[in-house]
């Protein structure tokens, strides 16, 4: 068993050679070796013997150097072999190894910064900000000047939510007893204060536990930090901008492959994103049965990005399609296609047929699809802020917002970024709640609105319009100069 | 009435949207649960985005058919949760007796209810974990019942745990969204078409109010 180990591991440190083509940065992972037993059932020996010709190595401590040396030679091996890992991550991971592997795939070892979690947890203000600094420059995380690093002690208003959600992930979960949901808090704290302009979303919670049930704390922050600021990059932010893009891109694809479906659904009432968008936000997690999401993962993770979850969306609707259009009202399409996804027991079924099916869904298609209906979130999104101002306007606070809207000083300051989309999500969320907070605090409660929520949403509401029309404006610009 | 036809007959007489709306952890799930499956369990998962039940009863010799829908109560998820508003014809608004802050936040889903919801939309006002020990609670009765009166809207305290007023609520709501459809349904002449809130064009276009009665 253990030198099927290494040789995992070889592939691993192999397919680093064409990391550069490739999403994730398979990296090793400086962890000390978990102590849990294999179980060899999961495991098929047999099927790591191609790649036998690796120089097998301890298996605690990898050897870059030789890899590195061997590069030039091995570069046209590192191709067959990143076929042979991806058909074995297709066969799914053996449970061992799948925490190590994941860590991997999402390039922990990379990413790791020490000292960084523990700063997060303990905020001594300025070692934290420095670390940030220090993460800033490969992350999304950006912001402009020091000035607009994140308040560690203010407005940690996700700090409730993160509490409610504690007992409610997998409840009666060994593993999440006392300490379990301590270790949960914490990594949702530090994911939340690492990354403000996301903070806490439910779902996270979901992602967050089974991430510790699988890997030591700090590696599951590092790794559920790759996943969220990665892969799902906008999606679970205050707008969720990408997860509505995702849905509609999602339904064309579901139009295109499944069109006598679809007419079923139309002639019912049914939006696939009733039943799709949960699928996404949750990432299959309580929707599919347990080995099923854990084959998806290994898929999802090693690729790189989120094909993985239309592949999956799109197999489940091939599965169950021709049972959908025997129904005869919405309401039992939703809840059969809910039972009928939760007891997809057959994970390598639907694996093989999400990624052999439908393997021209691929991240560039996908990448097109959302160019093409991002413009239609955002568009809604603005109508949506515009509706309600004219809502606001029939109860006479419209002036008031009017005169915060076109506000020339944050504009100018909003205007400076454009280093593209997800910054200027930041961004405009550090120059809002930095430079205006007390503007608009103020002029919300001269307003004499009662409670607090209320200057919250409208605060919430004017910066998401401003995003929204900011977005829309450097969208415009892209598409000019391209 | 004895034969009915195979196919094309649907098994209810109405078909009543529900949706439930709240702050989070006020016990929506648990009392959908209740009500659709006759179960309570402590050991509940977050509801992200937006989840769904049916259940059909029987009101006054007529089957109804419930859709129900259950919403995410994190505000982030509102953006999705409120393309749902449009179609519902009932809006459960449910607080947590023992959580004043959801309770005061009420009056925040109302508004968002007059912004996305139809005109017409029926809604109940819901004070939830009322077995709650009385040491605990933060909100008393009156206070949920002046609300409700304020709103001229009908209330209830529930508990999902008990089962205490979960089928009230449902039925109570259920009742008079029943007769107001029976009512529209009578005067069907002079429909009115309403072209309000522009900004719902992307939300569920369908008006199936009433499904075809099998007399």
């Amino acid at each position: 068993m253990m030198s099927s180990r290494v040789i995992i591991k070889k592939d691993l440190e192999s397919s680093e050679c064409d990391a550069g083509t490739k999403g994730p940065h398979l990296a090793p992972v400086e962890e000390p070796k978990h102590s849990e037993d294999s179980d060899d059932e999961f495991y098929d020996v047999e099927r790591s013997d191609l790649s036998q010709d690796v120089p097998s190595g301890d298996s605690s401590n990898v050897d870059s150097s030789k890899v590195h040396a061997s590069q030039g030679a091995a570069s046209e091996q590192c191709v067959l072999w990143k076929e042979e890992l991806e058909c074995l991550v297709h066969g799914g991971l053996p449970m061992a190894l799948r925490g190590e592997l994941w860590q991997a795939f999402v390039g922990v070892g990379k990413r790791r910064v020490d000292g960084y979690y523990n700063n997060l947890l303990n905020p001594k203000s300025d070692t934290v900000n420095s670390m940030v600094l220090l993460l800033d420059a490969s992350h999304t995380n950006n912001t402009d000047d020091e000035s607009e690093i994140p308040q560690l002690d203010t407005h940690e208003k996700w700090k409730g939510q993160i509490e409610k959600d504690l007992p409610r992930t997998f409840p009666g979960h060994p593993a999440l007893d006392e300490d379990g949901r301590n270790a949960l808090r914490r990594l949702l704290t530090a994911y939340a204060r690492h990354n403000p302009s996301v903070g806490y979303c439910q779902a996270m919670n979901f992602f967050a536990g089974l991430l510790l049930l699988l890997m030591p704390e700090e590696n599951a922050f590092w790794t559920l930090v790759g996943i969220i600021d990665d892969y799902f990059d906008g999606y679970y932010s205050e707008e969720m901008i990408e997860s509505q893009v995702d849905q509609l891109v999602l339904e064309e694809l579901v139009r295109e492959r499944f069109p006598k479906l679809v007419n079923h659904l139309d002639y019912l009432g049914v939006q696939v994103a009733w039943v799709t968008g949960p699928w996404f936000l949750s990432m299959f997690v309580n929707v599919l049965p347990w080995e099923s999401v854990l084959r998806v993962w290994d898929v999802l993770l090693f690729d790189g990005n989120r094909a993985m979850l239309f592949r999956t969306a799109l197999a489940l609707m091939e599965l169950y399609g021709p049972a959908l259009v025997t129904t005869k009202d919405a309401g039992d399409a939703v809840t059969l296609l809910q039972s009928l996804a939760g007891s997809t027991f057959d994970s390598s079924q639907l694996v093989l047929t999400a990624c052999m099916g439908y393997q021209a869904v691929s991240e560039s298609r996908l990448g097109d699809l959302r160019k093409k209906h991002r413009p239609a979130v955002l568009a809604a999104m603005e109508e949506r802020s515009k509706g309600l101002l004219a809502w606001r306007d029939s109860h006479g606070l419209a002036s008031k917002l009017y005169s915060f809207r076109h506000d020339p000083g944050l504009l100018t300051s909003e205007a400076k970024s454009t280093k593209g989309l997800n910054n200027m999500h930041s961004n405009g969320d550090l120059h809002l709640s930095k430079s205006n907070s007390n503007n608009i605090e103020e002029f919300l409660n001269s307003l004499s609105i009662d409670t607090e929520s209320d200057s919250v949403t409208s605060l919430k509401e004017q910066v998401t319009w401003l995003k929204v029309e900011l977005c829309r404006l450097l969208e415009e610009k892209k598409i000019s100069y391209s | 009435m004895a034969a009915t036809p195979a196919r094309a007959r649907a098994d209810y007489d109405y078909l009543i949207k529900l949706l439930l709306i709240g702050d989070s952890g006020v016990g929506k799930s648990c009392l959908l649960l209740r009500f659709s499956d006759g179960s309570f369990t402590t050991s509940f998962i977050t509801t992200i985005g937006i989840d769904f039940k049916i259940r059909t009863i029987e009101l006054d010799g007529k089957r109804i058919k419930l859709q129900i829908w259950d919403t995410a109560g994190q505000e982030r998820f509102r953006t999705i949760t409120t393309a749902y508003y449009r179609g519902a014809m009932g809006i459960l608004l449910v607080y947590d007796v023992t959580d004043e802050s959801s309770f005061n936040n009420i009056k925040n889903w109302i508004r968002n209810i007059e912004q996305h919801a139809s005109d017409n939309v029926n809604k109940i006002l819901v004070g939830n974990k009322a077995d709650m020990d009385e040491s605990k609670r933060a909100v008393p009765t009156s206070k949920g019942q002046a609300l409700a009166d304020e709103y001229g809207i009908k209330f209830f305290e529930t508990s999902a745990k008990t089962n205490l007023n979960v089928e009230q609520v449902f039925f109570s709501i259920a009742r008079d969204i029943k007769q107001r459809l029976a009512e529209t349904d009578t005067k069907a002449e002079d429909k009115t078409i309403k072209i309000n809130k522009p900004d719902q064009a992307g939300a569920e276009g369908e008006a199936s109010q009433k499904s075809a009665c099998c007399g």
